[in-house]
């Protein structure tokens, strides 16, 4: 960490007038975003839960979100020079990953590409689910019942706490779609939880 | 609390919620509802616990999986450094030998052009000059011009621009024995001139420059900048022999991000895996070191850099190999992640991801249009006993055969394939 300790402040980017508020976090990422190795894995290990966090929550599937987090963290890397301090550092790198992972479910459903080796390890993981003792199934199962913007959109709201303009723009989606798909998946989930306890469907008291 | 109420507390509730999720101002009296509100009914129960878990939703138990981690963090920060090292060898800072040159700064475009020169450590009384026909065969000593007649035919610079001191024009870094093979997935052989990242394909290869060469065994990959003088080694065992000064140029070899720079006889033995697994032995004469803060060292004969016993060299884990394979392959960098799945299938043949990674490799060397080391790790997988991947591999085998145009073997697999597999989803795309 010497590295660190001697860097001084330096803006990445130096034409922002305004000061840093994080001055601590953007020494770091600079310090990485000019190659020096230390302060690169400070960094990365600094991203590491946000980023599978990101990985995890946008993408049900545990062999494809292996993937989606290793190019997200080499993305939040790629682009450490870029942060300019105004914000937190954690909030920023989950703007990044979140835009890297929805990028590698995009590209994943356009080409249908599977690494193979990684379904091959697949078979000794299960799809983990949240048993919460109210709701009658997982909450992974009632977020698949969604349909897929909804249920994106509705993850980077609820689980990533992105803003509504924040989402818009990772969604590609104007401001008034994001709202109408919000709306829309909390109405569904309320009506598949209303429809299971209409039905019957024990609760089940555990997590998994 | 009567049903109505609680009814009318409900409802208000997820009006409240459903404007907080969009981001509505609320008052403060209804924040403080919506804060305070606890639901009584089963159905408000189960959807105030829902959207509560989809706030944790992606975090579990890794979280103090610090070690598990390691793989993971050297795999990213080797891949991102490796990257904007290859992207920008220009931006790296010049040894202190070399900043006795003297430069005249004025144009962007030649100063950076110059920059490169210095990067790659030319003696101040060198020039950048074009490489002359002769260069492009294994330079000799006495081959080489005198500095006077290149520098003689160097055009006078304009004021102002950066001009690097007259030099001799370097020779370049060509396969003197053994064979490599370059990004392309083409066989490089005795003479071929390198350039780009190259992977030693036979027992033992060797490149040259002069008198010097640098020999590295099997699966060891290299990479020549662009003129063909500087060599990093990005894993690899080898020895690099320069017994007679170099008179064109000096040799400068990147090793684990350190910079060794030599032009006067020295031998070194190296090892390197990664970044943080790397071993450089002085063996005979000195060579002048930068290490990664720029700081300049002389290492003579006896030295060892790095690891100070050979037994601690070990290979990366096959996590971490794996995870840099996917890592390379996520990047779309098909040359690393062949490297590192072989590192894998040769380190860790035993591993439970080696046998699958063969089939990843079929497809690998098939997208860099290699189809014959396709076939042969598709074939590899088939005759170890197959697995789940037992018709990714047959279709790999098929397309294989069918680039490398082995009609009879095509219809052969076609046939054994539409046989075995009637219902597969890759049978209507065989056609007949």
């Amino acid at each position: 960490m010497t590295a660190l300790a001697n860097a001084s402040w330096v803006s990445p980017v130096g034409d922002d007038p305004r000061p840093a508020a994080h001055p601590a976090d953007l020494t770091l990422a600079a310090a990485a975003g000019r190659g020096d190795a230390t302060a690169a894995e400070c960094f990365v290990r600094r991203a590491i839960p946000i980023v599978r966090k990101v990985a995890r929550a946008i993408i049900p599937d545990p062999v494809e979100h292996e993937d989606a987090q290793q190019l997200a963290l080499i993305d939040v890397l790629d682009a450490a020079p870029t942060y300019r301090g105004t914000g937190p550092l954690d909030h920023w790198i989950r703007k990044v990953a979140s835009r890297a992972v929805i990028r590698h479910v995009r590209k994943l459903r356009s080409t249908q590409v599977h690494s193979l080796d990684e379904h091959d390890d697949a078979r000794e993981t299960s799809m983990r689910t949240t048993m919460l003792d109210s709701l009658p199934r997982s909450l992974e199962h009632y977020l698949g019942e969604l349909p897929e913007t909804q249920r994106l959109a509705i993850v980077l709201r609820h689980a990533l706490g992105h803003t509504i303009a924040e989402i818009a723009e990772l969604t590609e989606a104007p401001v008034p779609t994001v709202l109408s798909r919000i709306k829309k998946a909390r109405q569904e989930l309320r009506r598949s939880i209303q429809r299971d306890l209409n039905l019957g469907t024990k609760p089940m008291a555990s997590t998994s | 609390m009567n049903k109505n109420a609680e009814d009318f507390d409900e409802a208000r509730w997820r009006r409240l919620a459903d404007a907080d999720a969009a981001e509505e101002p609320l008052s403060e009296a209804d924040r403080e509802f919506l804060e305070g509100f606890v639901p009584r009914s089963t159905a408000a129960r189960a959807e105030a616990q829902l959207f509560s878990a989809m706030a944790r939703l992606g975090e579990d138990d890794w979280q103090d999986e610090e070690a598990a981690n390691s793989p993971l963090v050297d795999a990213t920060v080797q891949h991102v450094l490796a990257a904007r090292h290859r992207a920008a060898p220009a931006t790296q800072g010049t040894t202190p030998t070399m900043a006795r040159r003297r430069w005249t700064v004025t144009g962007l475009a030649v100063a950076a052009a110059a920059v490169i020169i210095a990067w790659l450590g030319l003696r101040p009384s060198e020039a950048p000059s074009e490489p002359t026909p002769d260069a492009s065969r294994i330079a000799r000593a006495d081959d080489v011009p005198e500095p006077a007649a290149s520098s003689s035919a160097a055009p006078e610079p304009e004021p102002g621009v950066v001009v690097p001191d007259p030099a001799p024009a370097p020779a370049a870094l060509r396969v003197a024995s053994g064979r490599l093979r370059d990004a392309e997935g083409r066989a490089l052989v005795a003479e071929a001139a390198v350039r780009g990242v190259v992977q030693v394909d036979s027992e033992r290869a060797c490149l040259g420059i002069e008198q010097a060469t640098a020999c590295f065994q099997r699966g060891a990959r290299l990479e020549l900048t662009e003129d063909r003088q500087g060599l990093t080694v990005l894993e690899g065992v080898g020895t690099i022999d320069v017994p007679v000064p170099i008179v064109a140029g000096v040799l400068v070899v990147q090793i684990a991000g350190e910079r060794y720079t030599m032009a006067s006889p020295v031998t070194i033995e190296t090892s390197v895996y990664d970044l943080k697994r790397a071993r450089v032995e002085v063996t005979n004469g000195e060579v002048e070191l930068r290490d990664a803060e720029g700081k300049t060292h002389v290492l003579a004969a006896g030295a060892v850099r790095g690891r100070t016993k050979t037994a601690q060299i070990q290979p990366p884990d096959a996590k971490t190999l794996l995870a840099k394979a996917r890592a390379s392959r996520s990047a779309s960098d098909r040359v690393a992640a062949i490297a590192h799945y072989e590192s894998l299938l040769r380190h860790h043949p035993d591993h439970a991801a080696s046998h699958a990674a063969m089939v990843s490799l079929g497809d690998l060397y098939l997208d860099t249009h290699q189809p014959a080391a396709a076939l042969g790790w598709f074939q590899r997988y088939l005759d170890e006993g197959g697995g789940s991947l037992a018709q990714e591999a047959s279709i790999g085998r098929i397309k294989a055969l069918r680039a490398l145009r082995r009609e009879t073997e095509l219809q052969q697999a076609i046939d054994a394939f539409r046989e075995r597999y009637p219902s597969s989803r890759y049978v209507d795309p065989l056609g007949k």
